[in-house]
């Protein structure tokens, strides 16, 4: 427990996967994991082994059918597959029977057994290229370990007496239906991503959750005092009382705020001046579309298709996008599927595909540069996507575009594809809407022409502030330099979506942007009408919607077009933000 | 003795689910059930082994019966082929 001498304060930088603030005591999980070396290889009687191992499934059957029925009530359908699958292979008599006889044969204790047995299974299923069979030697492992805990008398502790932020190395997702959900106040993993599993389960469970990526699940010990906000990604071990209470402070006017956004957010998106605003959501995932209807999205404006790929570090095949394109296709619900083709490179790297040595990776082979020069990964991306566009209202978004010649190249890729696809007998409807990023300044200042050749336009704020400042927000040493608000880049921003206007096509915002409270305003006041964001962040930018005029935004705008520096110019929006919608006015580091 | 091949013709493939039908059916009976894909033997009573085929949709396997309920057997078991593993 905590001794308040030796207790000093840290705060870490983490990786930020799931949104929310959690305050309360640390418990330390530690999966169990045991070496085949360490097993005691004493030679014992063979029979008693034999009557252990009965024992010890026996008691692991229990717990799974226990864990599948938690799981199933507490989380849908959506893991219980997994404790199903377990079940069925610890009722497997041949493998019972396989275990037993290498008891005899090998003359060595029942662990043993277990773990030469099930480990031959699990690399045999680790080999495997289909993604569902390979995912299989996951859960043979998690058997494994389950059994050999029984065999040993080790308990793992899910019970939580109190709150508690779980604090471990990895999380995997049979460890996290066994904790109570109620009791479960964050989640801080050693290791992981934004695709991990445990951050997926976090965001759907609405607990906030931070990746540390430096092994704090040594460091911190039971009952700590920790900070983990999920919105920045910071953690605080042991903080100081006045740290704890701008900490609680803000937790409560998230919690109440949001109840209150999320309470109105029934209403329409229209300003004061009543003009309608698209809500659209930015999603990664096909099980985030309960986000979008949960939080009435008007549609979907940016499918992030990356994930898809780095997920597993393999590239999905044709008939895997399909299933996923064609089931978000489907059970849309309004408006249409924006689908954005991989963006790989840059920071998002796959293994022995995308180049990890280059110089400069942001101005290097990323996006669409790397799709056009590997059309074995891109086609079966178009088929899929052209297919699943028979499902719904599909739409095709070009990553990274920087000249004319890639739009005319994909174009070409795209009527060959159709027609390849239209040949085998496929039904491909006679008209996909193709659009592109506005994310390069090239792309912004060539927009209105850019209009010409393609059906929508969307501007993403992140790389177009990055590339038009020359500023790597990743350096700490000029990330003070990034702002979406420097006059440069509200004007590229202005002249793309005036080329979209003039070219009467639509043109929207998918960045990050879109999401801060200040900005919304200067957007609307371009005459963006589609705003696309993090479902969660739809309640929030509603509310701001519903108090402001048009009129009073394009005077805000006319304002800060005197004014010279980031700083000033969003210094003006929170003000007007303060004064417009001062139920919002909180502090930076709550968003 | 009954050696035939079979298509997986369901959606997924002999995921656990179908794995584990073909698995019940194979069980009913005395007779010796075998499935061999890529050089792969195993035994059609077991589901882990089932599911170390890794039998994807559209793929074919050879299934071999040996017993004194070899033809109710290969009946039922090629019925569930047919039958899309009861799936659909």
């Amino acid at each position: 427990m905590k001794n308040k001498e030796s207790t000093k304060q840290i705060i870490i930088k983490g990786l930020a996967t799931a949104p929310g603030i959690a305050v309360g005591s640390a418990y330390v999980f530690k999966p169990f994991a045991i070496n085949l070396t360490e097993l005691d290889s004493v030679a014992p009687s063979a029979e008693e082994e034999c009557e252990q191992f009965k024992t010890a499934r026996a008691k692991v059957l229990e717990q799974l059918k226990f864990a599948s029925k938690q799981s199933l009530e507490s989380y849908g359908d959506e893991f219980s597959d997994i404790f199903d699958s377990q079940i069925a292979f610890l009722k497997d008599t041949l493998l019972l029977e396989e275990i037993s006889a290498k008891i005899y044969e090998s003359n060595q204790s029942a662990a043993y057994a277990v773990t030469a047995v099930l480990s031959q299974k699990s690399n045999h299923f680790i080999n495997l290229e289909n993604r569902y069979f390979r995912e299989r030697a996951f859960d043979i492992i998690d058997l494994k370990q389950k059994l050999l805990m029984a065999l040993f008398g080790i308990k793992i502790d899910y019970h939580l007496t109190a709150p508690s932020i779980i604090i471990s190395e990895n999380l995997s997702p049979t460890d996290t239906v066994n904790f109570n959900r109620n009791l479960i106040l964050g989640f801080l993993t050693d290791q992981g991503g934004k695709t991990s599993h445990s951050a997926i389960l976090a965001r759907g469970l609405k607990i906030p959750s931070v990746v540390n990526g430096k092994g704090l699940s040594k460091v911190i010990k039971n009952g700590d005092e920790i900070i983990l906000d999920g919105f920045e990604g910071t953690i605080v071990i042991n903080p100081e009382p006045e740290t704890r209470g701008r900490y609680l402070e803000l937790k409560e006017n998230y919690g109440q705020r949001q109840a209150v956004l999320v309470a109105e957010n029934v209403k329409e998106a229209v300003t004061k001046d009543n003009t309608k605003i698209n809500l659209l959501a930015n999603i990664e995932f096909a099980h985030e579309l309960s986000e979008v209807t949960g939080y009435d999205a008007d549609g979907i404006g940016l499918f992030r298709t990356e994930a898809l790929f780095i997920e597993n570090n393999s590239v999905p095949s044709e008939q895997e996008q399909f299933k996923i394109y064609k089931k978000i296709a489907k059970s849309l619900e309004k408006g249409f599927f924006v689908i954005r083709t991989i963006d790989l490179g840059g920071d998002k790297l796959l293994e022995g595909l995308t180049d990890a040595e280059e110089s400069n990776p942001f101005l290097g082979w990323r996006a669409i540069r790397f799709c056009l020069d590997n059309p074995q990964i891109f086609k079966p991306q178009l088929r899929a996507i052209l297919r699943a566009s028979a499902h719904g209202n599909v739409r095709i978004l070009l990553p990274m575009i920087s000249s004319i010649s890639e739009i005319l190249q994909v174009k070409e890729l795209l009527s060959e594809t159709r027609h390849e696809l239209q040949t085998k007998g496929f039904k491909i409807p006679s008209k996909v809407e193709l659009g592109v990023m506005i994310e390069t300044p090239s792309a912004a200042i060539m927009a209105p022409t850019i209009g010409k050749y393609v059906d929508f336009l969307s501007i993403g704020s992140n790389d177009l502030t990055q590339y038009t400042l020359a500023v790597d927000r990743t350096n700490s040493k000029v990330a003070h330099s990034y702002s979406s608000f420097d006059p440069a880049v509200i004007r590229l921003m202005h002249s793309a979506t005036n080329a979209g206007i003039a070219n009467n096509i639509p043109v929207s915002i998918c960045g990050e942007f879109a999401s801060v409270p200040s900005a919304v305003p200067l957007l609307l006041a371009m005459g963006l009408r589609s705003l696309s964001v993090t479902p969660h962040f739809i309640p929030r930018i509603k509310k701001i919607i519903r108090s402001v005029h048009i009129k009073s935004c394009i005077k805000l705008y006319d304002k800060i077009q005197t004014l010279h520096s980031a700083s000033e110019i969003e210094h003006e929006c929170d003000e007007f933000i303060q004064t417009h919608v001062p139920e919002l006015s909180i502090s930076k580091e709550d968003i | 003795m009954i050696e035939e091949t079979l298509k997986i013709t369901n959606k997924h493939g002999l995921h656990a689910r179908p794995a584990a039908h073909l698995v019940k059916i194979a069980g009913k009976f005395k007779s010796e059930v075998k499935i061999f894909k890529d050089g792969l033997e195993v035994n059609a009573k077991s589901i882990m082994g089932v599911m170390m085929l890794a039998a994807e949709p559209g793929s074919d396997v050879l299934v071999h019966i040996d017993g004194e309920d070899e033809k109710e057997a290969f009946i039922e078991i090629k019925e569930l082929f047919d039958n899309k593993f009861n799936e659909e």
